[in-house]
């Protein structure tokens, strides 16, 4: 019985995944426990589903095609209407009770807190500085990251504010094997934070603030997408998640709480003279440079991420600069405003200042 | 009750009267429903042509948004594609939804209603039939000029859910999104409406003998439909009612900064949104209880069964709306509950599908066009089904919510559970329009098309969202495996839209080869297939059994050549026979509405009202208003003619009078449906009120120093009970025939109600409450609000019951206006202490711990 239904539930991941060719934001190739368990049920409900769906059309065809016979009515109105659905139905609530009750539960205290927070149409995410050092959550913390990291973040901290945290846009990382919990909140409109291969989605909402636990049991890259209908282009709000090991994770961060790199080179000088000449540091934020609007996405690392404009371009130098060129014709709706009236040549040094951004 | 029904018992076996009938009574009776010609035939107002030009608007706005639907296929044929950009196509997918919803499926099941309802019941016509006229003028015209905003980029694009903060003055600014919450607003008065009628018409205009256990499951389903329409509506007419005022006047309803929560939204629309699939499923479920054992000729297997699964589906669907927000963070506990409710629903569904599964395995089915759309919602309804009780698991949902896996469930069960049975329905019943069936071959090619079409679009659609799409995206990323399945399912919705083509195809040309005859063509059992005329039938059949063309052969001769009740017309008028609810007894003779332009200046004058308040045009909006105002007027002037003829033999030895005042009355029962809506509306009022309470994080109310002092509210609540002590002076007057003392009291109480509300209002005011401040005081003006467009209607009304005693038509017998007014007013006298109870009771309670 079990090999049988494991069975059934490979060739039918199989077959999804063969149809997906690349399956970075299925529901079925699922990277944590909570994915899994949900994956599973979804399995063994595709075949109860299936096998109902033929046995209620193969008598609705029998009955058509054959001559009258006699019914009983509490056969079937009775048997097929009550006690069926019925003990299906409780084997089958039970089962999602179960399920939903493992997941809201977490086994482990969490060992980072990240703020995601959502806006027409990115995503802002911040690794909140960490807890102070003694706590439980600061011991795990230091271990995690090794104490210098910690160090730094919480200097960064005090001496400049609240923009002064690590904050990424459109990118979550997270350390594989540790529970983190994630806050979502809005700065606008409702949205929905969703990474199917880490499980189930979470609505961001005006006046609340969600929590979602999100434990990755594999490195890997996986897709995540804003599903709530949030206006515009709600279409081209992706985020990347990607979980590394503990120790690249922790390589990682060490960087990003790192300020800004110093451009090199006279390219670079000029793209970054460019950018805070057309002002763009109106709205972004460059760690360790005098850009400090809160508007769009923090630009300290922008050079490390893997995508541009929510998970809508590549990112690269070109890229970046047709991005940078035309932003309305990439994603249309969106709030960065076209141009700039930038010359061909400072537009290549922007680019290639912000691609060093790493 | 000095009228007091007439007994059952004095039936005989015999027909009711006897042959020959007398010379002239056919032609009498044709002449007074004879339909107006040419151009005059705008103001007709008999149900089977309204119905026809009902069901004709339907099926017009489902043409309209389905070619909305391929267009946003062809969009998404290709990752990427840039051919409709975000902003045309968020009105896409939000005038569709839309549409189909507000302006097709709910609107079609009324009118198929309109149209075969009556004639199933052996009434000559609906009970109040302008105001069907009414509600299709107000809906056609209104609709219309909804979808046309289309044409100038000013239509909604909020979506069909039209969440705010989203859909608020903030981050919609344009007009389209007061387009949706006007526009909405009252095609809800127009379903309404419809539902007064359909819950009248079933109740009190059923054949003589039809009672509740012999009523035809149609019959059974559409009263259901009707009281989930008087509960189901009003949560989303009091959520517009608000979203419209945040945006018109930024009272923070929706603002959590200022103390509202966009959750209430969610929670009035959706506790609206659930029932609405089952009024859009249930009418559906009992064409299929209709056409199941006519074309399998035996009985329907468990008429109980069936009328008990009707009403547990209404009941349990006003408990599930929480399953359209299980990703919102609610607590686990209540997401475990509505889950179980959510499941639950599968119980009296699938009581229904093998209660038609039996019915055609007992009998011997018929082969033919509607049998093969039956087949088709067969296989495509109990998959969706399937899939709903998937959506109720809760970290299911929380995985596919919001996903193309959603989009693909909905559509298996509004298109699998109500349009496939709808055209199984037009393919059965068209022969009542056509005099014959529609093309066989047609018809089959049609199904097969449509059912093929469906099924390529929408069954690759599950593993669409599996793999991750969500909805409402107008564009995707390639690679993501979406490519190829997006492309099948535009080619299958363009396969689905040739097979409805078909059919259109074969409407228009049957059409031209109408016969005046309406053959029993199925060999059916039910009164709709009598020959009928414009009167309907020629005389009303009394009922035996619940198929009473099966159970009594010589029915049809007997009823068409006049041996059953009122064969003609007794008064030179329109008729029909009111009958007791329950055992359909005879009570009294219904003078039925005749043709009239007033219903559809009335509409038009409606939908101009809402639609230039929507642009801001105030002039031509109150014009609007002003018309459909007078139109009213003039139209229930015509009403309540008194007792102007002798009490009528209509056969069989019974007599009936043709006036009936009280609580026998229809008038009456209409104005009870319209106060539980009221109510209901009001329920939803006041539950958000306390919503603010339970998500206050501070004390509550916020700011108690803007509360007015007692004696305000105390005044405002005795005057109220002193206005209902003068109305009953007033109607004492209206017993003794003391005219003047009636006219004395009724305006001296209109003056209370008036003083009462403008009491209220003002000490909130004085005390320093802003309505802009806070949810909390936003939600008490709201409830202050309510209470004052009750007053203002009262105020119509004392004016309109003056102006009829003046002009000598109100008196002690002739009372109906005056009862049916003082039922609303006293209502409105009632609902005002309870409001005044409500706010400033429960702020003492709560200041006082």
């Amino acid at each position: 019985m079990h090999v049988a239904r494991s069975l059934i539930a490979a060739a039918l991941a199989a077959g999804l995944t063969a149809t997906a060719g690349a399956a970075e934001q299925s529901v079925h190739a699922p990277a944590s426990a909570a994915a899994q368990s949900i994956h599973e049920l979804g399995i063994a409900m595709y075949i109860g589903a299936g096998v109902i769906t033929l046995l209620v059309v193969a008598a609705a065809l029998v009955a058509i095609a054959r001559t009258g016979r006699p019914v009983r009515a509490g056969w079937f109105v009775l048997g097929g209407g009550i006690v069926l659905p019925c003990a299906v139905l409780t084997l089958l609530l039970t089962a999602a009770i179960m399920v939903g009750d493992a997941l809201s539960r977490t086994a482990l205290a969490p060992v980072a807190r990240i703020e995601v927070i959502g806006h027409q149409w990115w995503w802002e995410v911040r690794y909140l500085p960490p807890p102070a050092a003694g706590t439980e959550l600061g011991r795990l913390l230091a271990r995690l990251c090794g104490a210098g990291v910690a160090e730094r973040a919480r200097a960064a901290r005090d001496d400049g504010g609240a923009v002064r945290a690590i904050v990424l846009a459109n990118e979550l990382r997270l350390p594989v094997g540790y529970p983190v919990e994630v806050e979502l909140t809005t700065r606008d409109v409702i949205h929905s934070f969703w990474v199917p291969a880490l499980g189930g989605k979470i609505d961001m909402i005006p006046g609340r603030v969600n929590r979602l636990v999100l434990h990755a049991e594999r490195a890997g890259t996986f897709r995540g997408q804003c599903a709530e209908y949030c206006g515009g282009p709600h279409g081209l709000m992706g985020l990347v998640v990607v979980a590394h090991e503990e120790a690249d994770y922790r390589a990682w961060l060490a960087n990003q709480a790192e300020p800004a790199r110093k451009p090199a080179g006279d390219l670079r000088v000029q793209g970054q003279a460019a950018f805070l000449r057309a002002g763009c540091d109106e709205c972004h934020t460059i760690r360790g440079t005098s850009a400090g609007g809160a508007r769009g996405p923090d630009l300290t690392h922008v050079g490390s991420r893997r995508t541009l404009a929510a998970g809508t371009l590549d990112n690269h130098v070109g890229t970046l600069a047709g991005w940078i060129a035309d932003p309305q014709n990439v994603k249309p709706g969106n709030r960065m405003p076209p141009g700039k009236g930038l010359q061909g040549s400072e537009l290549r040094a922007l680019a290639a200042y912000l691609a060093s951004l790493e | 009750m000095q009228r007091e029904t007439q007994s059952l018992s004095r039936l005989r076996k015999a027909a009711p009267n006897s042959l020959p009938r007398p010379d002239g009574e056919l032609e009498a009776l044709e002449r007074a429903w004879a339909p107006p010609k040419g151009w005059r035939r705008l103001s007709a107002v008999n149900n089977t042509q309204v119905g026809l030009w009902y069901i004709g608007a339907a099926l017009l706005f489902m043409l309209l948004a389905g070619l909305l639907a391929l267009m946003m296929r062809t969009q998404l044929a290709l990752p990427q594609n840039d051919l409709i950009g975000p902003t045309l196509y968020n009105q896409l997918f939000t005038m569709h939804g839309t549409v189909m919803m507000f302006l097709f499926a709910v609107p079609v099941v009324e009118a198929m209603a309109v149209y075969i309802l009556p004639a199933m019941l052996g009434a000559r016509d609906l009970p109040f039939p302008r105001l069907s006229a009414y509600a299709l003028w107000a809906y056609l015209i209104g609709g219309l000029m909804f979808f046309g905003t289309l044409f100038f980029d000013a239509a909604p694009s909020g979506g069909w859910f039209m969440y705010p903060p989203l859909t608020s003055y903030e981050y919609s600014r344009g007009i389209g999104a007061d387009f949706w919450l006007l526009g909405i607003g009252f095609i809800e008065i127009s379903a309404i409406a419809g539902a007064i009628e359909l819950i009248v018409g079933t109740l009190r205009t059923r054949a003589p003998g039809m009672s509740l256990g012999k009523m035809p499951i149609y019959a059974w389903t559409m009263l259901v439909v009707g009281a989930m329409i008087v509960f189901g509506f009003p949560p989303v007419i009091a959520a517009t009612l608000l979203l419209e005022i945040e945006r018109a006047f930024q009272w923070p309803f929706f603002i959590a900064a200022r103390g509202g929560d966009p959750l209430l939204w969610q929670h009035l629309f959706w506790l609206f949104g659930h029932p609405e699939v089952y009024i859009i499923f249930l009418p559906a479920a009992g064409m299929i209880s209709t056409m199941v054992p006519a074309l399998a000729r035996t009985g329907l297997v468990g008429y109980r069964w069936v009328v008990a699964a009707l009403i547990g589906v209404g009941i349990l669907s006003l408990g599930l709306w929480a399953h359209h927000m299980f990703a919102t963070g609610i607590p686990q506990l209540s997401l475990n509950f509505f889950s179980a409710a959510s499941m639950a629903v599968a119980i009296p569904t699938g009581m229904q599908i093998f209660a038609w599964i039996a019915t055609l395995w007992r009998g011997n089915v018929q082969r033919s066009t509607p049998t093969w759309f039956l087949l088709a919602f067969f296989a495509s309804f109990v998959f969706g089904g399937l899939t709903g009780v998937m959506l109720a698991v809760v970290p299911y949902d929380w995985q596919v919510h919001d996903t193309y896996f959603v989009v693909a469930h909905l559509h298996y069960v509004l298109i699998g559970g109500m349009v496939f049975p709808l055209f199984a329905a037009l393919y059965y019943w068209a022969p009542l329009v056509y005099g014959r069936k529609l093309s066989e071959r047609i018809g089959t090619w049609a199904c097969a098309l449509m059912f093929s079409g469906f099924t390529v679009a929408f069954l690759p659609m599950h593993l669409t969202g599996l793999l991750g799409m969500p909805r409402r995206v107008h564009t995707y990323q390639a690679g993501l495996g979406w490519d190829a399945l997006n492309l099948v399912s535009t080619l299958g919705a363009f396969t689905l839209a040739s097979g409805i083509a078909l059919v259109f195809v074969d409407l228009a040309l049957s059409s031209r080869r109408t016969r005046p005859e309406r053959p029993n063509v199925w060999h059916a059992g039910s009164l709709e297939w009598l020959p009928q005329g414009a009167y309907g039938v020629r005389s009303i059949p009394r009922v035996e059994g619940q198929y009473p063309l099966w159970d009594n052969p010589a029915l049809a001769p007997e009823v068409q050549s006049g041996q059953h009740y009122l064969p003609g017309t007794a008064t030179g008028a329109r008729e029909t026979i009111v009958t007791s609810p329950i055992d359909a007894s005879p009570q009294y003779l219904l003078l039925v509405a005749g043709p009239s332009w007033l219903p559809l200046l009335a509409g038009a004058g409606t939908a101009a009202f809402f639609l230039f308040l929507t642009v801001k045009l105030m002039l031509p909006a109150a014009l609007g208003g002003v018309i459909a105002l007078v139109a009213c007027w003039l139209w229930l002037w015509q009403t309540d003619r008194g007792p102007v003829h002798a009490p009528v033999d209509i056969g069989g030895g019974i007599t009936l009078p043709v006036y009936a005042s009280g609580s026998v009355g229809h008038s009456w029962w209409a104005m009870v449906v319209l106060l539980l809506v009221s109510g209901t509306i009001l329920s939803a009022l006041v539950f958000a009120f306390y919503y603010y309470w339970t998500i206050a994080p501070g004390p509550w109310p916020p700011a108690p120093d803007t509360l007015p002092a007692w004696p305000w509210p105390a005044a405002a609540a005795l005057l109220c009970a002193g206005s209902a002590r003068l109305l009953r002076r007033a109607r004492q007057a209206l017993d003794r025939h003391a005219h003047r003392g009636l006219r004395a009291h009724l305006g001296i109480a209109a003056l209370t109600s008036l003083s009462a509300w403008m009491i209220a209002i003002h000490g909130q005011w004085q005390a320093g409450s802003l309505a802009t401040a806070h949810a909390f005081d936003a939600s008490v003006y709201a409830l202050l609000s309510y209470q004052g467009l009750f007053v203002a209607v009262v105020l119509i009304m004392a004016a309109y019951l003056l102006a009829r005693s003046l002009a000598g038509v109100l008196d002690g017998i002739r009372r109906v206006s005056f009862e049916v007014c003082r039922l609303f007013w006293l209502y409105t006298l009632w609902q005002g202490v309870f409001v005044l109870a409500v706010i400033y009771g429960s702020a003492a309670l709560a200041g006082a711990t």
